[in-house]
């Protein structure tokens, strides 16, 4: 076989240059590169961040944000040198690389519960990530960074002032506490540390622009957190500065005036008062330098005087006590007290800061007798301060400049020990009131006037005067008393031409020498032992009041009384008054008769006469007989008494009772009214128009008598009178007489405390009367009577009485009216001179001690079962008293008072029980302890209120935006449950593949 | 060894569609009208390139992720050596093996069996021609398997869109390695297997 010809393959040439395909390749690496570069353009340098610990933190998981922007990844968590901290390798995005310079912070973001609340809760659920912060302004680069343990309260960029505060302690000022400006929140506090050397705390404050232009070197900070509650030698002082600052804490600042202002750095460093007040006083105390210091010894006791306690002179403030130390004086080996006080010159008004100045005054003012001394400031707490007083009286005294550490003061004692004494004192007295028994009594007597107050009788009063005022009423609308005017006028008319008459006008005189008659006739009665024979018939009265017979009187008495009633009841007694009218107006017609005109003339010789006849000496010898009358008088008393004549004096009533019971008695009223019709009768008759005519002739006679010389001379007489009188009242006896009023007053005050010893017992007797039935009668008594006198007053006859009355005193009052009755008061004040006189005798003879002895008796009297019996006989209306007590609302005031008394008198009971004086004082002695306890409490409480406030608030804003109906939570519901659904399906597919890997190759 | 004639030695050439030999003047097969040439025209050039890129493109596709796990916020990025050391971690050594198979020794040995082969019929000394057409029938085959772990990332992203709570999405390496599988396949779909026996005649 023949080989087919070489078929000849025509082998194409191959192109020159490569195939296309190539380009595939080259598009495979352009991608890589592009894939490459564009990860490697995306990441921005790579910075190191410092932890303390790596809490929560994962290489390449943790992620870091700036604003809630995610900038950067953690790559690589490892140890720095040393394991001394812990290196996060954080890949951050370039964008933000310039940015991260020296002022960048970072920290971890986790959830924290602390004193500031709870934070970073969203970290739950998303896991812990870094947060970094930094200005927006670039700077120098920086790869290795620091974390903060806490966030930044302020973040970075934020305008305003950073500042710090020194304070002596803490207080409750925390961090995140507001900083105030005129109660407007300016500013934060930062942070709280202690000083490197432990001596103070530092709190870093950051001050929003624009209010850091309010910072100067004449600002001065001070704390407002909390209740500023303070007693001092300045009275108590309370203030908040907002309510805010009372539950977080706080600080505040303001300009002090009179510093010049100059601007500040930041980081200042200001010092924190501990109160506005503190921080405005601490002013000019600032001023260290130009303080002058000096030491004060006092006497006493310094207990309450505190450093920072002022220094007065004249109560301006000019200084501070700045230590209360005791020392060895070296010399004397004694104890003293030093007391240490800076004078601040600017107080005194010195304006040169040398303190040399200073020292110059206050040597000058110690050389005029200025001296320190202890005072008072608060009685309450018992602080005291010094006060720099002016003592001219002192002893002369300077500045013991010697003296070590500082200059010595003088001091001169305080009398603060002298008024604690007077206190309690007044406390002691205060305690000692017999508070109890007061109030017993009271309680009694109240119920008692309860039970009175509440009867029906008493009540029935009112009415019962209503009606009286309506009868008077009634009688004042009358015509009979409208017609009485015309019947006076008729009647003044009369009397005013009888008044006129020139023999009236004389009376007067008459009457001034009668009057001087009758003075001499008791001159008379004194020298005649008429007040031994009165205390004598005193003495006997006594007896005779003690005698069981007169203590049967009341009952009697109440009989007759009875009766009285009954009898003006009477209508032919109720007839009397027109009687008595129609008998006026007769009397009226006599008078206005011519005869009577004349009398006047006839009075005034009469009245001479008789002036005559006094002056007679067989008159003057009348008072002597008068005593001896009376001193048998005496010895009748005596033989009454004897002869139990009150006996007879309790019969005699009762016979007068029977009689008056008597149906003869009851006709008497027609008989007085039938001889009142006689007498008119008579009146009216034509002899006794004559009448006035026979008088009239014998007063002319009568004055014929006066008319007479020896008449003439008794003005003569009259005077002499006077002058014996004039040179009675200056008798040194008089002088002596009036000397004896001391001792009669210092008796009758012996006798009056006598009497109180004995009105005691009375008053209780009177007290059981009070509470007897039958005393609660009497005003069912009363009303009964009442009701007769309306009855009587509703007569007509009584009505036109009136009238003429009113008229009759009209005219004696025109008499009266004369010149002439102006003497009779001289005359009457002789007499009464001697009446003291009088007195004054009765006094030697011990009539108080009889007066005495006659109360003893009365009150034994009183005690008497028949007077009980007595007040028992009208019980029966005035059983109705207590009704008035069950009337609703009358009863409740007089019970509440008295069960008020009741409790009160239990309390006061309760407190002497207690010794109240030494609780008082143990009381005040703890309200200073008391008062710093509660300070403390309140600062501390504001600090864990505003954490609980924190907590609470941070747990709302969870619970808000967790809450139902939110679209987070929807969605993780939904979610969730479409999870759990893939999660079975995956499970289901995983546990196919595993029993049957082939699955995935061929298929379920 | 007896010689084999072959279309070529006979002066005609095959249809690599549909096996008919066609005189050598005829361009386009009469029978499918594909496109008629003895040998590839640029020789191996086409297998090299398809097998560079594929090269090229599977080095991002095991640096960058491969799948994107985003659970309550929290990004978790698995490359596939990663996904296949965390599938280990867990206990799943079966998956493991299976996605550490698909995804890594499938490819790599693609890449060198088809490297092998371009190289071998060019130079090889030894030819074991049975071998290699074995060879280059297991690599055809088994190359599009290489595919599952797209397909598990496609699925997955498709299936688990939770929104926030989780959520899976494809990483820059997933399109790589689609890429990287589909230029290994055009690779061998571009080495004519034809060649493998045009070297037994030159070595007899």
């Amino acid at each position: 076989m023949t080989d087919p010809a070489d078929p000849v393959i025509e082998e194409r040439t191959p192109r020159q240059w490569p195939s296309p395909v190539w380009l595939v390749p080259v598009l495979a690496i352009l991608i890589s590169i592009g894939l490459l570069w564009q990860s490697w353009a995306s990441r921005g340098p790579v910075i190191e961040i410092a932890f303390k610990t790596a809490t929560g933190l994962t290489a390449g998981e943790t992620q870091v944000k700036y604003r809630d922007v995610t900038v950067g990844t953690v790559e690589e968590v490892r140890f720095s040198e040393g394991l001394t901290q812990v290196i996060a390798v954080v890949a951050m995005e370039r964008s933000v690389a310039p940015y991260l310079d020296a002022d960048a912070q970072f920290w971890i973001v986790r959830p924290r519960v602390s004193a500031e609340g709870i934070t970073g809760l969203e970290t739950v659920i998303s896991g812990t990530y870094i947060e970094g912060s930094w200005d927006t302004e670039a700077g120098p680069r920086r790869t290795s960074f620091t974390a903060q343990d806490t966030p930044p309260l302020t973040p970075e960029g934020t305008p305003g002032t950073r500042i710090v505060l020194r304070a002596t302690d803490g207080g409750s000022l925390s961090v995140g506490a507001p900083v105030l400006y005129k109660r407007v929140e300016v500013g934060t506090v930062e942070s709280k540390t202690l000083t490197a050397d432990g001596a103070a705390v530092e709190f870093e404050v950051f001050i929003n622009a624009p209010h850091d232009r309010r910072l100067s070197t004449a600002t001065r900070f001070w704390n407002t957190s909390g209740i500023d509650l303070r007693f001092g030698a300045d009275g108590a002082q309370v203030h908040i500065e907002s309510i805010a600052s009372l539950i977080r804490g706080g600080a505040s600042f303001g300009d002090i005036p009179s510093i010049e202002p100059k601007p500040i750095q930041p980081g200042h460093v200001f010092r924190l008062f501990a109160s506005a007040s503190e921080a405005q006083e601490q002013v000019i105390a600032d001023d260290e330098g130009s303080q002058s210091r000096f030491v004060i010894e006092f006497s006493g006791s310094v207990r309450g005087l505190r450093p920072g306690a002022p220094v007065e002179y004249r109560g301006i403030k000019v200084g501070q006590v700045l230590d209360v130390t005791a020392i060895i004086d070296p010399d004397t080996q004694r104890f003293e007290t030093q007391t240490i006080v800076a004078i601040q010159p600017a107080r005194l008004g010195v304006q040169d800061p040398d303190p040399e100045v200073t020292i110059r005054v206050l040597t000058q003012a110690v050389q005029e007798g200025v001296r320190a001394k202890l005072a008072m400031g608060n009685l309450l707490t018992g602080s005291l301060f010094v006060n720099l007083v002016d003592e001219p009286t002192a002893p002369y005294d300077e500045i013991d400049f010697d003296y070590e550490p500082y200059p010595r003061l003088p001091s001169v004692a305080s009398d603060i020990d002298e008024l604690a004494g007077s206190v309690e004192g007044i406390l002691d007295r205060v305690n000692a009131l017999p508070v109890e028994a007061l109030m017993a009594n009271a309680v009694a007597l109240l119920e008692n006037a309860n039970r009175i107050v509440g009867s029906d009788d008493t009540r029935a009063i009112p009415g019962k005067a209503l009606e009286i005022l309506d009868a008077v009423e009634r009688l004042a609308a009358s015509p009979d008393l409208q017609r009485s005017p015309a019947e006076l006028a008729a009647l003044l008319t009369s009397v005013r031409a009888l008044v006129e008459s020139p023999e009236l006008a004389e009376a007067p005189a008459s009457v001034a020498a009668i009057l001087a008659s009758t003075r001499a006739i008791l001159d008379e009665l004194e020298t005649g032992g008429a007040a031994g024979n009165i205390n004598a018939t005193l003495a006997a009265i006594r007896e005779l009041a003690e005698s069981p017979e007169f203590k049967a009187l009341p009952a009697e008495a109440q009989q007759g009384l009875a009766s009285l009633t009954a009898l003006i009841n009477d209508p032919g007694l109720q007839a009397i008054p027109e009687r008595a009218l129609a008998v006026l107006s007769a009397a009226e017609t006599v008078v206005a008769s011519p005869g009577v005109q004349k009398a006047p003339d006839e009075l005034a010789a009469l009245m001479t006469s008789l002036r005559t006849l006094a002056d007679d000496p067989d008159l003057r010898t009348a008072p002597a007989r008068l005593a001896s009358a009376l001193g048998s008088a005496e010895a009748m008393l005596a033989d009454l008494d004897r002869d139990e004549a009150a006996g007879n004096l309790a019969a005699t009533i009762a016979a007068v009772r029977a009689i008056v019971e008597d149906p003869g008695t009851a006709g008497l009223p027609e008989q007085a009214s039938a001889t009142l019709t006689a007498i008119r009768a008579l009146a009216e008759s034509e002899d006794l128009a004559r009448t006035p005519g026979e008088i009239n002739r014998t007063l002319a006679s009568v004055r014929g008598l006066i008319d007479d010389p020896a008449m003439q001379a008794v003005p003569g007489d009259v005077q002499a009178a006077l002058a014996a009188l004039r040179a009675r009242l200056d008798d040194p006896a008089l002088a002596s007489a009036i000397a004896g009023i001391d001792p009669l007053i210092a008796y009758v005050r012996a006798t009056l405390e006598r009497l109180e010893t004995q009105a005691t017992p009375a008053l209780a007797s009177l007290r059981a009367i009070l509470d007897d039935p039958g005393t609660r009668a009497t005003p069912a008594e009363i009303a009964a009577t009442l009701a007769s006198a309306r009855k009587l007053m509703d007569e007509e006859g009584l009505r036109s009485a009136v009238g003429e009355a009113a008229e009759t005193l009209r005219a004696l009052r025109q008499i009266l009216d004369q010149p002439s009755a102006r003497q009779a008061p001289a005359e009457l004040a002789a007499a009464l001179t001697s009446a003291r006189e009088l007195l004054t005798s009765l006094e030697e003879e011990d009539a108080a001690g009889n007066l005495s002895a006659a109360l003893a008796s009365a009150r034994a009297l009183l005690d008497d079962p028949e007077l009980r019996r007595l007040s028992a006989e009208a019980s029966g209306t005035l059983a109705a008293l207590r009704e008035v007590l069950d009337a609703p609302g009358a009863e409740d005031l007089p019970v509440a008072a008295r069960d008020a008394m009741r409790e009160a008198a239990d309390l006061m009971a309760q407190f002497r029980a207690e010794n109240i004086g030494a609780a008082t004082a143990g009381a005040l002695g703890g309200v200073e302890d008391a008062t710093r306890a509660v300070q403390q409490a309140v600062k501390g409480f504001p600090a864990l209120v505003s954490r609980l406030a924190r907590v609470s608030e941070k747990a709302d804003e969870l619970l808000a935006s967790v809450s139902v109906g939110s679209e987070l939570n929807y969605e993780a519901v939904t979610a969730i449950r479409e999870i759990r659904d893939a999660a079975r399906a995956v499970t289901d597919l995983a546990d196919l593949v595993q029993r049957q890997p082939n699955v995935l190759i061929i298929g379920k | 060894m007896t010689a084999v004639l072959t279309a070529r030695a006979a002066g005609l050439v095959a249809c690599t569609t549909c096996g008919r030999a066609a005189p050598p003047m005829e361009r386009l097969c009469l029978r499918c009208g594909e496109r008629l040439h003895s040998r590839p025209p640029n020789g191996l050039q086409p297998v090299w390139g398809w097998l560079a890129a594929g090269v090229i493109l599977y080095i991002p596709a095991n640096i960058f992720p491969m799948l994107v796990t985003r659970s309550l916020g929290h990004n978790d990025p698995s490359t596939i050596v990663g996904g296949v050391i965390e599938l280990v971690h867990i206990g799943s050594y079966g998956v493991a093996a299976i996605v550490f198979f698909a995804s890594v020794i499938i490819p790599i040995a693609k890449f060198l069996a088809i490297g092998y082969l371009g190289w071998i019929v060019r130079r090889g000394e030894r030819l074991e021609p049975h071998r290699l057409r074995h060879l280059y029938e297991v690599v055809e085959y088994i190359g599009r398997w290489s595919m599952i772990d797209i397909f598990v990332v496609a699925i997955l992203s498709a299936l688990v869109q939770l929104g926030f709570v989780a959520s899976l999405s494809p990483g820059p390496a997933a399109a790589c390695f689609a890429l990287s599988v589909a230029f290994t396949m055009l690779a061998a779909r571009a080495f004519d297997p034809r060649l493998i026996w045009d070297r037994i005649g030159e070595l007899e």
